[in-house]
Parts: structure tokens; sequence; C-alpha cells
């Protein structure tokens, strides 16, 4: 199932009535087995346009949609959240937080168990299954974070910077590891980041916004094999991409500096 | 085809859409809880206007529960004959003086148990003994000790608001962030700048919520206590009325104290962004 984003419109309107037009004309779609990534400065609407993939945020105009392929039946399109805060239910072990999609969906508990000790496994947390996410390491909080959402086995992965809380090393860390993952599973995913280089090492495609209103700059293909943008003769292949995304950043993110500080 | 809704507004265009394609629809609209400002006002009016028609009509007896316009009529006549004055300037005065002894002195000994460790180790087993007594249980002591009159009546009001202001006192300054006391200490802040420029002004949010609490608690205790031993004030008022059988008037006497309660919460409320417009 393709995800087709059109003329896709947010405003907000603040307690004074001050509108605020946060995205505008949002035309994208996302492919199969493409890793997308939405790259922009504060405030240019990137985790509000992820919100409303998810359906957890109204749209103001347009249409969001999976297209189905040629004879499959409708059903809802399963979508799997990471969120930047892991969101982890605190009263929930590791197993039970993986599992929980899988309650929702009312799949029985064998199989719930066993499928999550599958994901459990495959981001290393083996041996975790019955701590508490408060005995974890944010890392690690994170790894269930993305346990959980492909344990529906999702139509499609949405993450919404969920690298930004960590620190450095660990981000590093858990990039590659995700960067293996994705190679598993190979799952048609939307990556919001205002992490240029994130951006950069991990999509196929990288859409770039303006803030205020949020619109599509630029939509670059990232032409290097993802295996090889970590080799040390592509780096300067690496780095001119992201010069060209910084360059189309930059003033906004200037702006926003300013900006974010309201009332 | 679009649809150019207001704000809000799931436009997924139903209509539009192929038969090959699943809409992504908003999943929390029912927790988007919107509700124009109006419908408050007409609300409450029409509640009191169904009240109104049952007294009335005579579903309810007016002895029971007497209607919005008999209450206002008692209470223009409560202040016609300035009986009402009396008593509210009675209960003002015992509850403005206990909950400045209360409050001052609770911020006063929190501040002493959060700085001091030894007043922390002796005085806290004490207040935590103290606390859980019903105060209204110490108003035959207090009576004995000083006499029946105004004073009992005024202390128990302070023992009340003193405890919760004390707690949240002590909790305050125990629980400044330390990396501000550290920040301050970086830039060679003494013990008592330290203190009165990092610590108080940390300590105030919790102070003030157990200003609040103690505010709402004041209340309960000064009705109580004029209820057991008062010629004057709302709770004694209140007490009248109700063996006279005047409901109306023993009904001013309640809406008197939710507005008495409602003013006392304001107040705080305001003075509380006068003196800390960087909290939120």
């Amino acid at each position: 199932m393709r995800l087709i984003m059109e003329s896709v419109n947010k405003t907000y309107r603040d307690k004074r009535g001050q509108e605020t037009h946060v995205l505008q004309d949002i035309d994208l779609s996302v492919e199969k087995d493409e890793f997308l990534a939405i790259v922009g400065p504060s405030g240019c609407g990137k985790s509000t346009l992820l919100g409303m993939v998810a359906g957890l945020v109204p749209l103001t105009s347009g249409s969001i949609s999976f297209a189905l392929e040629d004879g499959q039946s409708p059903h809802a399109p399963r979508i799997g959240v990471v969120f930047q805060e892991h969101a982890l239910f605190p009263w929930r072990t590791v197993q039970r937080n993986v599992e929980y999609g899988l309650e929702v969906q009312r799949i029985g508990k064998r199989e719930r168990t066993e499928r999550a000790r599958t994901l459990i496994d495959m981001v290393g947390l083996s041996g975790f299954e019955q701590r508490y996410p408060h005995q974890l390491s944010g890392g690690m909080r994170q790894r269930v974070g993305i346990a959980r959402a492909l344990a529906i086995e999702p139509d499609l992965l949405l993450m919404d910077e969920p690298l930004s809380a960590l620190d450095a090393q660990v981000r590093q860390l858990l990039q590659e590891e995700l960067l293996r993952i994705w190679e598993q599973h190979r799952q048609k995913t939307l990556y919001v980041t205002h992490n240029i280089a994130e951006a950069v090492a991990m999509a196929d495609r990288i859409v770039v916004l303006s803030r205020r209103p949020g619109r599509i700059r630029a939509v670059l293909t990232v032409e290097i094999p993802r295996a090889e943008r970590s080799l040390p003769d592509r780096q300067t292949q690496v780095a001119e991409y992201q010069r060209q995304i910084w360059d189309l950043i930059r003033s906004d993110a200037e702006q926003a500096l300013y900006e974010d500080v309201r009332g | 085809m679009r649809t150019s809704g207001d704000r809000n507004m799931d436009t997924s265009n139903r209509d539009a859409s192929p038969a090959n394609r699943v809409i992504v629809r908003y999943r929390l609209r029912f927790l988007d809880r919107r509700a124009p400002a109006w419908v408050g006002v007409i609300g409450v009016a029409s509640i009191l206007a169904i009240w109104q028609m049952a007294s009335s009509f005579g579903f309810v007896s007016e002895a029971d529960l007497p209607g919005p316009a008999s209450i206002f009529q008692a209470a223009v006549s409560m202040v016609q004959n300035g009986s009402l004055l009396l008593n509210v300037e009675a209960s003002l005065i015992r509850i403005v003086a206990g909950y400045f002894i209360g409050a001052i002195s609770g911020i006063l000994i929190g501040l002493w148990f959060g700085f001091s460790r030894i007043t922390e180790r002796v005085g806290m087993p004490i207040a935590n003994a103290l606390y859980p007594i019903p105060k209204l249980a110490i108003i035959p002591l207090l009576i004995l000790w000083i006499g029946a009159g105004e004073m009992p009546k005024i202390l128990v009001v302070a023992a009340e608001v003193f405890f919760p202001v004390l707690f949240n006192t002590y909790s305050g300054v125990r629980n400044t962030d330390p990396l501000l006391i550290r920040a301050a200490a970086s830039f060679g802040a003494q013990p008592l700048t330290l203190i009165r420029q990092v610590i108080l002004p940390a300590s105030l949010p919790t102070i003030f919520a157990g200003l609040r609490i103690g505010a709402g608690l004041s209340l309960l205790v000064l009705v109580a206590a004029e209820m057991i031993g008062a010629q004057h004030g709302i709770g004694a008022m209140i007490l009248t009325y109700s063996s006279l059988m005047q409901t109306p008037n023993l009904m001013v006497g309640v809406i008197l104290l939710s507005i008495l309660g409602l003013a006392i919460t304001r107040g705080l409320g305001q003075i509380e962004r006068w003196l800390l417009p960087w909290k939120e």
C-alpha cells in the first residue's frame, strides 16, 4: 500500500483567534519499501504531518490515504509509531509494552508472547522482558518503542525524531541498529527529524520543509547506497547532501530561533 | 473535490476517493471536547430556571429547598436589617486573623525545619503526630486555657492552616533544584544570600500550594467552630435559621460560604500571579 498525501493543509487557531498556517499544500507519497525522511527547522510542522498520517491530528483540508495494490482487500492500515519520548506505558513491562499493539488487535496470548519475544530479541533486549521502563536506559527504552511499533507488522512505520532524546553516542549506535533492523523489515517508513546527518545516513528520499507555512521546499533522492554511506570515500558526497539541505533550511532555522519564543 | 472546512475538521474527502483507497481518519475526535463559551452561561441559567419552576409549581416544598427568588429576597432583607453584615464581619475577622497566624507560623517553622536538621529530627515527629488530630477537638482545651471568646476560634483556624503550610514549605525547601543551588554557589553566593535569592523563590510555588489547601480547610473549621459556640458568624447564623425553620435565610448563609470560598481562592490566585510572574 502506497501512502498518498494530497493537498494537505493544517491551520491552528490559538485562544486569541490568531491563525497559524502550519502546513500548506503538502503533496507527497511514500512508496513500497521506501525510507522517506522529512527534514525541517523547528516549527515547520513536520511532526504535525506525521501526526496526521497516524490519524492523531485532524487535517484542516486535503486527504491522506493508502492506495491498495491490485487484488488487495481493503483493511484498516496498520500504522506503527515510534515517538520521540518513547511513550512506553510505565505500568507495563518490556514484554507487555511490546505486546500492546497486538493486544489491541486481539491477537491470542500465545502468538503475542512469541512475536514480542522475537522483536525484543531483534532489538537486543533479551533478558529484559520483565523490566519496567523506568529500569531501562534511554537507549533501551527507545529500542522497546521500536519493537512495539514493529510488532504489529505495520503497513507503515512512522518515526517522530526517535533518536533526538538520546545522547550523541547512544544516538549513533541506535541509528546503526535502526538501519540494521530496517534492512531486515524493509518496511515503508516515514521518518521525521531535524537532524540533517541522520536523514542523509538513513533515507532513500529526503523532503525538506520550509516553516510558517510548512511547504515542501525540495525533495532529494540520496543516490549513495545505504550501506556505503558510512564508508570513508563516500564522505565528500554525504557532506555535499548535508550542505545542500542545510542551505535550504538555514534561513528558516534562523527565524525559528527568535519566533519560537511566543507568549 | 475538497471540503474547505473550518479548522480541525476531518475533511478526508470521502466522495472523491477512488474505491481502491483506504483513507486515514482522525482517531481522537472523541477526545476533542469542544463547546462554545455561551454554553456555560445558558446551561447555568437554565438550571436556575428549572430550580425556580420546580419550587414555584410546588414540586419541591419551599421549606426544604426554596427557589432562587425567595433566597434572593431573604438576602435582600438580611442586608437591609444589617444582620448579614454583622455575621459576615464576625466570620471574616476570625478567618483572616486565624489564617494569617497559621500561615505565617507555618511558613516560618517550615523554613526552620527545612534548614535545620536538628529541628527537623525533633519537630517532624511532633508535627506528624499533631497533624491528624481533628483541630475542632482542641477547642475545649483552648477554652480551658484561654477562656471562651474569639481567641479559641481564631486559634483553631490557625491550627488548621498551620499544618499544610508547614509541610509544603518544608518540602519546598527540601526539593529546591540542587542545580540552581549549585549555580548560585558557583558565583560565590553566601549561605544567607543563597537562601534568600534561590531557595526561597524556588520554594514559593510549593508554599502557595500549601496556602491554597489551608484556605479551603480554614473555611471548613471556621464554620464548624461557629456552630459549636458563637453568637455571630456565618456558621452560627446558619444554625440559628435552621432551628427557626427559615430555610431561605439558611440558604443565604450557605451561598455566602460559597462566595467567601471563591473569593479567597481567587484572591490567593491573584497574589500568586503577582509574586510569581515567572511561573508557567
